[in-house]
């Protein structure tokens, strides 16, 4: 099932992740919505590439740079994509960023599906990708599904990168205040799609997401699913924002229990 | 009281190879396999079926099976009287398929691929009656119909010999088996099984592979295949006669034996059981790249193994659990796989050599399919 998206998503991140590595230090950037919202001019050239190769299967594309507004009708195909996932942490030199690729179905209610991904973090030289219905990969590596309670995990978290002082974003660091009390301790790395990567690979065990655009995790939470691991995930109405729990299924339950409880989310 | 011997994998060297070396009713068998087909039919049955390929014919070998279970089946404190434990799953499943072998007295001797799995395994049990051992022998994992209209499950193998740790001798095991000291069995057994067994025979597998043949036999009378082989094995015999002070005359006297029982046409090994997990075949020290690396640092470029690698990499086969590897090798450039998946060094001899030479290698090897497809059936015995 869908082999040929597979292999364009893995095509694309891969060829943009070779332009990222190549790329020298100090790229110009600007301010978007605020100012951890930021966008480099390799963005806008790792997009613009990875469209080119994805128009072999030319579905509609949602990206972050050029393609933000795009609509959708339920049942249908369509790319979501993110030049570089962690632009904060491109420009500062740190290695948790990557180019993402996730191929999804609208649904007519709830998230998208999401069918394929791949995500390559082009300075760890790990390229995570799914392979038709059959797994999840790490550089050719399978990767599987595990199982720990919330007191055993190293959690991830992503933030919106919408208004700090918002009420919103307030709960939303008092839930991370919680979480990292509740386990080993919450990491916030500054890329969704590293975080969502590292837990299909088991070196956190789960993640989650507030207000976080759906190109940011399409394509890592695609491969955490092929991977066997627990996926909740919602679409803030109106918007092309989700919020998302993944990772090992009790972690899981119990932090979406307190997002619920805190009126974070509803899944 | 007739003692026990606990096969864990029942597969071509569990159920093919290893009832052969042990006198007929020394031992009570109990065989562990997670294959449910193989499980019930030797249950069912009550005994299991190999035959032998010996001097151009087959010999005919029908075991009484004590016991067949699945893994999850298996308790071993039932065994008091276990003689010994042979493990031959796989080097990707053997850590997992040893852990319900924790406590165990008696030998735990593992017939795998890898000395390395018996430091992992000894890590995991916590204890240290754990031993590596080298069968030298190629079995297949199935049999022509004819002859598993008996017994589905019959496979084929040849006679062959095992060489274990010696310090497994403890065990007072009766049959064939040939106890060597570690230097002996490491240095000697291991390296000529791992590079003038595993490395060609491999080669034999992907290109057989390639032109489309089922049984590795099949791909040896496909002159061109057999003459990459050859080749693959002239390679590693070279660089292995410089690189180690293993007798010349052993080497050679190997050598021939491998070629031919890759060409016995009684063996009927399947290619994709030779073939199986080539991202294993390719892991930096194993058959092929660390084979590659070995001539590479004698002076001389394996052009007959470099063949072999791209073989592997081509290699798909809709059961296998690398079949993503031609995935990746179509969607990824050439650079990316090379460092990034296979691991090589970047400006590393091999990494050069394989990057100038990749177009060239491709190109002959798609002649190589396109002359045999041309020639029909000629190819096929």
């Amino acid at each position: 099932m869908f082999e040929r998206e597979a292999g364009l998503a893995l095509e694309a991140v891969t060829k943009g992740g070779a332009l990222l590595d190549e790329s020298p230090v100090g790229a110009q950037v600007r301010t978007k919505e605020s100012q951890r919202d930021i966008v480099s001019e390799y963005d806008l050239e790792v997009e613009k590439l990875a469209i080119s190769v994805l128009s072999a299967c030319p579905y509609p594309v949602l990206s972050e740079e050029t393609n933000a507004g795009v609509k959708v009708e339920p049942g249908a195909l369509f790319w979501a994509v993110d030049p570089i996932d962690g632009t904060v942490n491109f420009v500062n030199g740190l290695h948790y960023y990557g180019v993402s690729v996730g191929l999804c179905r609208q649904r007519a209610e709830g998230g998208p599906e999401l069918l394929a991904g791949a995500v390559s973090m082009p300075k760890t030289k790990e390229h995570f990708f799914t392979f038709g219905s059959t797994g999840a990969f790490l550089n050719g590596a399978r990767l599987s599904a595990f199982d720990v309670g919330l007191d055993s995990a190293l959690v991830g978290a992503s933030f919106s990168s919408g208004d700090p002082d918002s009420a919103e974003v307030q709960k939303a660091y008092l839930a991370f205040a919680w979480v990292n009390r509740a386990s080993r301790g919450a990491v916030r790395l500054g890329s969704a799609a590293a975080q969502v990567c590292y837990v299909a690979a088991g070196r956190l065990q789960a993640a989650y997401g507030l207000g976080v655009h759906l190109w940011d995790v399409a394509g890592a939470a695609a491969i955490a699913l092929q991977a066997g691991l627990t996926l909740r995930l919602e679409p803030v109405p109106d918007t092309t924002r989700v919020n998302f729990v993944v990772g090992a299924k009790r972690a899981c339950e119990e932090i979406a229990a307190r997002l619920r409880k805190e009126q974070l989310c509803r899944f | 009281m007739t003692r026990t011997i606990l096969f864990v994998g029942a597969g071509a060297i569990g159920r093919g190879y290893m009832p052969w070396i042990f006198p007929s009713g020394a031992y009570d068998f109990v065989f562990v396999d997670s294959n449910k087909a193989v499980v019930e039919s030797m249950r069912a049955r009550r005994h299991g079926t190999s035959y032998r390929a010996r001097q151009g014919k087959l010999e005919k070998l029908v075991y009484p099976v004590k016991e067949a279970l699945l893994p999850e089946e298996l308790d071993v404190s039932r065994y008091p009287d276990l003689a010994a434990v042979f493990v031959s799953v796989g080097p990707r499943s053997c850590v997992k398929a040893c852990q319900r072998l924790k406590g165990l007295t008696c030998p735990i001797i593992l017939n795998e691929n890898d000395s390395s799995l018996v430091d992992d395994v000894r890590a995991s049990l916590g204890q240290t009656n754990v031993y590596f051992a080298v069968p030298d022998v190629i079995t297949s994992n199935t049999a022509p119909e004819a002859l598993r209209q008996e017994d589905p499950v019959a496979v084929i193998t040849e006679d062959g010999q095992l060489f274990v740790d010696d310090r497994a001798a403890a065990a007072a095991l009766t049959g064939d088996i040939h106890f060597l000291s570690e230097h002996e069995l490491l240095y000697k057994q291991w390296t000529a099984k791992l590079y003038i067994h595993n490395t060609p025979h491999c080669v034999a597998a992907y290109l057989g592979a390639l032109v489309g043949k089922t049984f590795l036999h099949e791909g040896m009378a496909v002159p061109q295949v057999d003459k990459i082989v050859e080749g693959a094995m002239k390679e590693m015999l070279t660089s292995l006669k410089l690189a180690w002070e293993i007798p010349h005359e052993f080497l050679d006297w190997y050598a021939q034996k491998e070629l031919s029982r890759f060409r016995n046409t009684l063996l009927f090994d399947p290619i994709t059981r030779v073939a199986r997990e080539p991202l294993r075949k390719l892991e930096p020290n194993g058959r092929l790249i660390g084979a590659a690396n070995i001539c590479l640092a004698q002076g001389f470029v394996p052009n007959n193994l470099l063949r072999g690698i791209i073989g592997a990499l081509l290699f798909r086969e809709e059961n296998d659990s690398d079949k993503h590897l031609k995935f990746m090798w179509e969607h990824m450039d050439s650079h990316t796989l090379l460092i990034d998946v296979l691991r090589l060094r970047k400006g590393e001899a091999l990494e050069i050599i394989l990057s100038q030479r990749l177009d060239k290698i491709m190109n002959e090897l798609q002649q190589m399919v396109r002359d045999v497809a041309e020639a029909g059936g000629k190819a096929h015995v």
